[in-house]
């Protein structure tokens, strides 16, 4: 019989830790697919730590498990537990597991049949979260309410105190998340405004249950679902409109001083990977552009000013970075790069641009963008992508215009 | 049209299929649903209207490269359909699989349409045999057993040829000339199939595949009533069973020539535009439907699917009120009336950012087609 291998100490970790940090992407991607494949990860969680931010730039499948299955739809909430605060409207990462261990004790069959449901699946199958969530977060969220600490609550190194309320929000903010799932379904992506009506709803149910999980949900809104935000600060009739209202102006104002900062929205799309950087700019101007309608004072004018100037710039780099890597690199380091990849990541980048030109750069994009066609016109004739392959990629990067151009240049 | 000013055709309710045009699997958004269509020698592009409202765009090349900017592929496209002579769906599908062969509707497009066209080729000489043997069963009842296999494929070449040259004083046309014409019957006769059970053929496959799309959506919406958005999905899925159910009546019709191959020997010698119309008519009917059936089953997500219905809603084909004199009884007045219409303040939806995903959306799209 095999002998079980020595528990990793915190040095070895640590080490560990340091090595992988600075390791290439498929190293990275190997390291987080081992200790996703570890029935019991215990201390060998500390290794993705240091990861984190690329794993947001990187986006590879999740292996989708009870817990993660939970979090899904918090996941914006989600944060380090050193940066954890309880008053702030986040959930620590180290509370995750205890939490999601309460729920699927209490539950029993039906959390198994759950786990079932989802057994070897990832988190790209975004289907199933909605179907299987819509099943769990009802229940986990009535469960959670009123749940009591288990014995691994320790293990988070917080005070006893804190598991019930921040229990109780988690729960509370749950209980909506089918309904919120739906009413973010319905827009099918910006597609049809929100639903007022459903979108109040949700935040009655949620004042009447904790007014305390309330800036956790508009801060899950103004991520998710930035289409509402006008209509959240607009405020809405009834015995809660008052207390949404402040909440929902005191979100914006916290969310728009973060996205102000140096480590704001620039930070944000630099810890993007590029497929969704195009999706997250529109999320952000699509928040600004919300909170400039209607009545704004002077100084959210100029928060919002600062935030557009943060996106500008953050653009410009993510965009730069995006074309030198993930286009211009394997395009000019010789050899038979992937065509579908290639065209793929400058289609990322036309959509990055198109959003990014509505807070400006217009002149600065048209440069790269010209460079980068250049740069393709200019492949040795031999090797690298055929002619047809040049041609999709000119006109992706440049236009059809220029496409044409070289189509018939002949 | 002439000039190169767009202008709105309020009503479009065409009264044949040739006026309503033939569907371009263009891969530019602004060009979904776009038909093709000759005029006085030229090709307009029958345009719907971009808000979803009512009418469409008839507009000259020139005009559509002043709305926006065809990409490559739609340009060659373009190109390539200017060299047909005659505009039908079975020739815009050549045309579009010559494009995609070389690649300029993606890697994956170009290999599916080398696929397709070995599959063309195999289905055409399939064709070509059983209508042989058909004719070597109505002259000689008794002498052949349908063979199926290929070792009796020589024997079937060796019957038809001396049966050939039977027929060819009665039909005053040389052997060589009646070979001929069962040879383009086998082309035509193809993609509906000859046998009465193809389920092979290409507008077999088509039929199946719009079965496919109205069962899962009907599902869908069974699964939750808040799917639906306003109704579109019921109307969509009525709209699916109609057009199956009248394209399924014509194909029957289309596959019974079979039983008199010497019938139809004549009337192609004769006037072969009629047998032209018979063979087509599927095609024509079912012209548009692949592209709104690859969309839904494309959709794998409830956000997709919302999105793919919306989309549907302003392409789903009206048939031509020709259609209403095909068939006894005649084409279900469902199928000849828009069962729903989407209106959009905008077109952000398939414009600026959303272009480039759309572009590679209609891609995967052209690789799955048949």
């Amino acid at each position: 019989m095999a002998a079980e291998p020595a528990p990793l100490r915190s040095r070895d970790i640590r080490a560990v830790s340091r090595d992988v940090a600075g390791a290439d992407n498929a190293r990275v991607l190997r390291v987080v697919a081992t200790v996703d494949a570890m029935s019991a990860r215990g201390s060998a969680d500390e290794l993705i730590a240091p990861l984190r931010q690329r794993l947001a730039v990187l986006r590879p499948p999740r292996p989708l498990r009870f817990p993660r299955l939970m979090f899904h739809p918090l996941d914006p909430l989600i944060v380090p537990a050193g940066r954890w605060r309880p008053d702030r409207p986040t959930i620590p990462r180290t509370a995750l597991t205890p939490l999601a261990e309460c729920v699927r004790a209490a539950m029993g069959r039906e959390a198994g049949a759950i786990e079932s449901a989802i057994n070897g699946r990832t988190t790209a199958a975004t289907d199933l979260i909605a179907a299987q969530g819509r099943l769990l977060w009802p229940l986990a969220g009535r469960l959670l309410i009123s749940a009591a600490a288990p014995a691994s609550w320790s293990e988070t190194g917080f005070a006893a105190g804190i598991f019930a309320p921040l229990a109780r929000r988690t729960g509370v903010l749950l209980s909506q998340m089918g309904a919120f799932d739906r009413l973010c379904t319905e827009t099918a992506r910006g597609l049809l405004p929100p639903r007022a009506d459903s979108l109040h709803a949700i935040l009655r149910e949620i004042a009447a249950a904790d007014e305390s999980a309330l800036p956790m949900m508009v801060t899950l809104l103004l991520h998710r679902l930035p289409e509402a935000a006008a209509l959240l600060v607009a405020g809405q009739p009834g015995s809660h409109g008052a207390a949404l209202k402040t909440t929902a102006d005191q979100t914006v104002d916290r969310m728009l001083e973060q996205l102000a900062r140096k480590e704001g929205a620039a930070a944000e799309l630099a810890a993007t990977s590029l497929e969704e950087a195009g999706a997250a700019t529109r999320r952000i101007a699509t928040l600004l552009r919300q909170l400039e309608e209607g009545t704004v004072t002077p100084a959210r004018r100029a928060q919002l000013k600062l935030v557009r100037q943060q996106l500008d710039a953050g653009c410009r780099v993510r965009f730069a970075a995006g074309l030198r890597d993930e286009v211009l690199a394997p395009l000019l380091a010789g050899g038979s790069p992937d065509v579908r990849v290639l065209e793929i990541a400058a289609r990322d980048l036309r959509a990055l641009e198109t959003e990014a030109r509505v807070v400006g750069g217009g002149s600065a994009y048209d440069l790269m963008l010209r460079q980068a066609a250049d740069a393709v016109q200019a492949l040795p004739a031999e090797g690298g992508p055929g002619r047809t392959d040049r041609i999709r990629l000119v006109e992706i990067l440049a236009g059809s215009e220029a496409a044409l151009a070289m189509l018939d240049e002949r | 049209m002439s000039g190169n000013a767009p202008f709105l055709v309020e009503t479009h309710q065409p009264a044949t299929f040739r006026s309503r045009g033939v569907a371009a699997p263009f891969t530019t958004p602004l060009l979904t649903g776009t038909r093709v269509r000759e005029s006085k020698g030229e090709i307009e592009l029958v345009i719907p209207n971009p808000s979803g409202g009512r009418g469409v765009y008839i507009l000259d090349w020139a005009a559509v490269r002043t709305l926006g900017h065809p990409n490559v592929h739609d340009t060659l496209l373009f190109r390539r359909l200017g060299g047909v002579a005659r505009l039908d769906p079975a020739a815009v599908r050549d045309a579009a699989l010559d494009v995609a062969l070389d690649g300029h509707a993606g890697r994956d497009a170009a290999a599916e349409a080398k696929r397709i066209i070995a599959r063309d080729a195999a289905h055409r000489l399939n064709a070509q045999f059983l209508l042989m043997i058909g004719l070597i069963d109505q002259v000689h009842p008794a002498g052949l057993k349908t063979p199926t296999a290929a070792e009796n494929a020589q024997d079937v070449a060796h019957r038809g040829t001396a049966i050939l040259h039977t027929l060819a004083p009665l039909f005053g046309r040389s052997p060589a000339d009646l070979a001929d014409a069962l040879a383009a019957l086998g082309n035509l006769f193809a993609s509906v199939g000859v046998a009465a059970d193809d389920t092979d053929a290409r507008i077999a496959r088509l039929l199946a595949r719009l079965d496919e799309a109205r069962r899962s959506l009907s599902e869908w919406l069974a699964a939750d009533t808040e799917n639906d958005i306003g109704g579109i999905g019921r109307a969509l899925v009525g709209a699916m069973q109609a057009t199956h159910g009248y394209a399924s009546t014509i194909v029957q019709s289309s596959r019974a020539v079979r039983a008199d191959p010497i019938g139809l020997l004549k009337r192609w010698l004769k006037d072969p535009g009629s047998v032209l119309v018979t063979a087509n008519r599927a095609d024509w009917v079912l012209d548009g439907w692949e592209w709104l059936s690859l969309l839904w089953l494309a959709a794998e997500t409830d956000v997709a699917r919302r999105r793919a219905l919306l989309e549907m809603a302003q392409l789903a084909p009206v048939l031509p009120g020709e259609a209403g004199t095909w068939t006894d009884p005649p084409a279900p007045p469902e199928t000849l009336r828009p069962p729903c219409r989407v209106t959009s303040r905008e077109d952000s939806w398939r414009s600026g950012a959303a272009a480039f995903a759309l572009i590679e959306r209609n891609e995967i799209l052209r690789a799955m087609s048949t």
